[in-house]
């Protein structure tokens, strides 16, 4: 017996095949008239049509919008069809086992529902033997950051209280983080965004295909979190002793100025996060000291100050 | 958790599974069903519906031809479906930022099927292949890292020189390396410490040295969650009030109850595994953070902490 969703899934299949089979947009009125099972109701029918809609759209149908008088609806075959990456079974294996060992969960992101289109799903399943695991952290702005890198589109986005627009270069995830590394229209300079701290949404702006990316990617690796503002405000002198001098060192964006007969080290550090250098420093307790300037050192006693209040 | 299958959820099905059984002139119900994740009656009653699905006027060559027989399931005429739908932008984030992060591994093979699986993906999603996306699983010495996935991969007992940031101490430890897995950017080892004698979480970055053993081990059949933190009963909690820029220590550590008190300000349940990794986290977090309950000597240990430091910079 056909239940309410075996009915909802026959129109939606049937609606899908007609604005695949349109070779005009159509609107909402002439779709209904080949589509069957829509309410006779006028007011419901618009619902369940406008609902239908984005259903399709939820699950990336590309469904292409006309926006006249009257509202007409199509979906291009070259852009709803996945192109076969002819991949060989060695490589559909890979990928199986990739998904299988690392996770990054997205929303519309399944990775169950990528393989099917792919692969057509395993014939058996593929699970991680013992080696690395890994968890990659999930922002819901990704998706729209990795659309706009792809189709090299500028974005609106809020930072730091300030809105801004920009060149979507490149997405990397370093140190449990995702980085956004672009072109800051205003500032007219190479800008990295963490993108956890992103505000508001991400507003393609303009055309796709608008800049060109930069051939080198020496930036790809984003610096540390002191070195992450606008401008370079102080260059720190920070004392680490032997214990902890290679964990600071393997952080990056310092240089070793003095190697003591202990082991300790004396970093130089140019700090662009005032914020950011303090909690590092902070980090290692007992094992760092700020040496210079006096502004950082000022700053260190007056945080600890009110922490031992 | 069993979420109840959605209209959706089979249309994302049927628009996978029909370009593939029908590009195949047919396939094996059982190989069908395995690949596609579904029962036989619930591949039957979407074939069912799909076999009245068409387009306008609905005559037997506008429609879809789908039915079971004697095992085999076969579709035809399903033209508007001759190929899977594009990914979504999502999952082709997923497929390449996966595959990088696993080919950043050390020892894996550059040119491998996985390499060359992502060049495909990558064209067939729009994106231009090695462009776009890093990933980096974490810090790690390549040597030490290479050790423990060895060690652990053929159940062999570790010896660790490891600093633990928690207790802020230097040790040697004796360990079955478990797991060896990456979290929230860097890499960590889970395994039974010796010393200890109870499971233990290490982070790698903090491994000066591993060194494995000839001595066996035998890996549980549930060697524990691949997450930073696993919390332990009998772990204590404390109360802290957030201010809005603090706020983030909600997300980034694992909490068990989140108040909003208004302008941004949160009050966190924080369950701490080592006392010295909360005296740490205070002492980051200054006036932002106040601790409104818990037990005393973690209550103070942030203040305790930031006096000790303080007369360094006397």
């Amino acid at each position: 017996m056909a239940t309410d969703q075996d009915r909802k899934l026959e129109r939606l299949v049937d609606l899908l095949a007609a604005l695949l089979d349109a070779s005009q947009p159509k609107s909402r009125v002439e779709l209904q008239r080949v589509v069957p099972l829509y309410p006779e109701d006028d007011v419901a029918a618009r619902r369940a049509f406008s609902r239908d809609v984005e259903a399709l759209a939820g699950m990336g149908v590309p469904v292409e919008v006309g926006e006249g008088q009257v509202p007409t609806y199509r979906v291009r075959r070259e852009e709803y069809e996945l192109p076969d990456p002819g991949l060989s079974e060695e490589e559909a294996a890979a990928l199986h086992l990739a998904l299988a060992t690392v996770e990054l969960d997205l929303p519309e992101g399944s990775p169950a529902e990528a393989l099917w289109k792919l692969t057509g799903g395993a014939a058996e399943r593929i699970t991680a033997p013992v080696g690395p695991t890994a968890t990659l952290p999930g922002h819901e702005h990704l998706s729209a950051l990795w659309a706009a890198v792809n189709g090299r589109q500028r974005i609106r986005l809020a930072y730091r209280g300030e809105p801004r627009e920009v060149q979507p270069w490149q997405l990397s995830c370093q140190r449990g983080h995702w980085y956004l590394q672009g072109f800051d229209a205003a500032r007219e300079a190479a800008r990295l965004y963490r993108v956890d701290r992103i505000e508001g949404p991400v507003e393609p702006v303009g055309p796709v295909g608008s800049f060109e990316r930069p051939t080198t990617t020496d930036t790809a690796s984003p610096p540390p979190p002191w070195l992450l503002g606008d401008e370079v405000r102080y260059v720190a002198r920070l004392w680490v002793d032997a214990g902890q001098a290679d964990f600071a060192r393997a952080q990056g964006g310092c240089e070793v100025e003095e190697l003591r007969a202990d082991g300790s080290v004396v970093l130089v550090m140019p700090v662009a996060n005032p914020d950011a250098f303090r909690s590092f420093a902070l980090t290692l307790l007992d094992h760092a000291e700020v040496l210079e300037p006096p502004e950082a050192r000022a700053e260190i006693v007056r945080w600890l100050k009110a922490t031992a209040r | 958790m069993i979420r109840r299958t959605t209209a959706d959820d089979r249309l994302r099905r049927l628009l996978a599974l029909v370009p593939w059984v029908a590009a195949r002139g047919g396939a094996d119900v059982d190989e069908v069903c395995a690949r596609f994740g579904c029962t036989e009656n619930e591949l039957q009653s979407d074939l069912e519906l799909l076999f009245v699905c068409g387009v306008h006027p609905f005559t037997p060559d506008a429609l879809v031809e789908a039915w079971l027989d004697d095992g085999r399931v076969h579709i035809s005429y399903a033209d508007w479906f001759r190929r899977p739908l594009r990914l979504t932008p999502a999952q082709g984030l997923v497929l390449v930022a996966t595959a990088r992060a696993l080919l950043s591994v050390p020892g894996t093979d550059p040119a491998g099927p996985l390499a060359r699986a992502l060049e495909k993906v990558a064209l067939a999603v729009g994106a231009e292949p090695g462009e776009g996306v890093e990933v980096e699983l974490g810090e790690a010495d390549s040597g030490v890292l290479a050790e423990l996935q060895a060690a652990s991969a053929g159940e062999r007992r570790v010896e660790l020189d490891y600093y633990s940031f928690g207790s802020d101490r230097f040790t040697t430890r004796l360990v079955d390396p478990w797991l060896v897995f990456s979290s929230g950017g860097s890499w960590y080892l889970r395994g039974h410490d010796h010393h200890a004698g109870e499971p233990r979480m290490f982070r790698v970055d903090r491994v000066q040295a591993a060194r494995a053993t000839d001595e066996r081990f035998e890996r549980p059949a549930d060697p524990g969650p691949t997450e930073a933190y696993t919390r332990r009963p009998g772990d204590p909690v404390v109360v802290l009030d957030l201010e809005p820029a603090a706020a983030w220590v909600a997300g980034h550590h694992p909490v068990d109850d989140v108040e909003d008190l208004g302008n941004g300000r949160l009050r966190v349940h924080l369950p701490v595994s080592e006392p010295g990794w909360l005296a740490r986290l205070l002492v980051g977090l200054g006036p932002l953070a106040t601790v409104v309950e818990g037990p005393p000597e973690l209550a103070e240990s942030g203040r305790v902490t930031a006096a000790r430091l303080l007369r360094r910079y006397r």
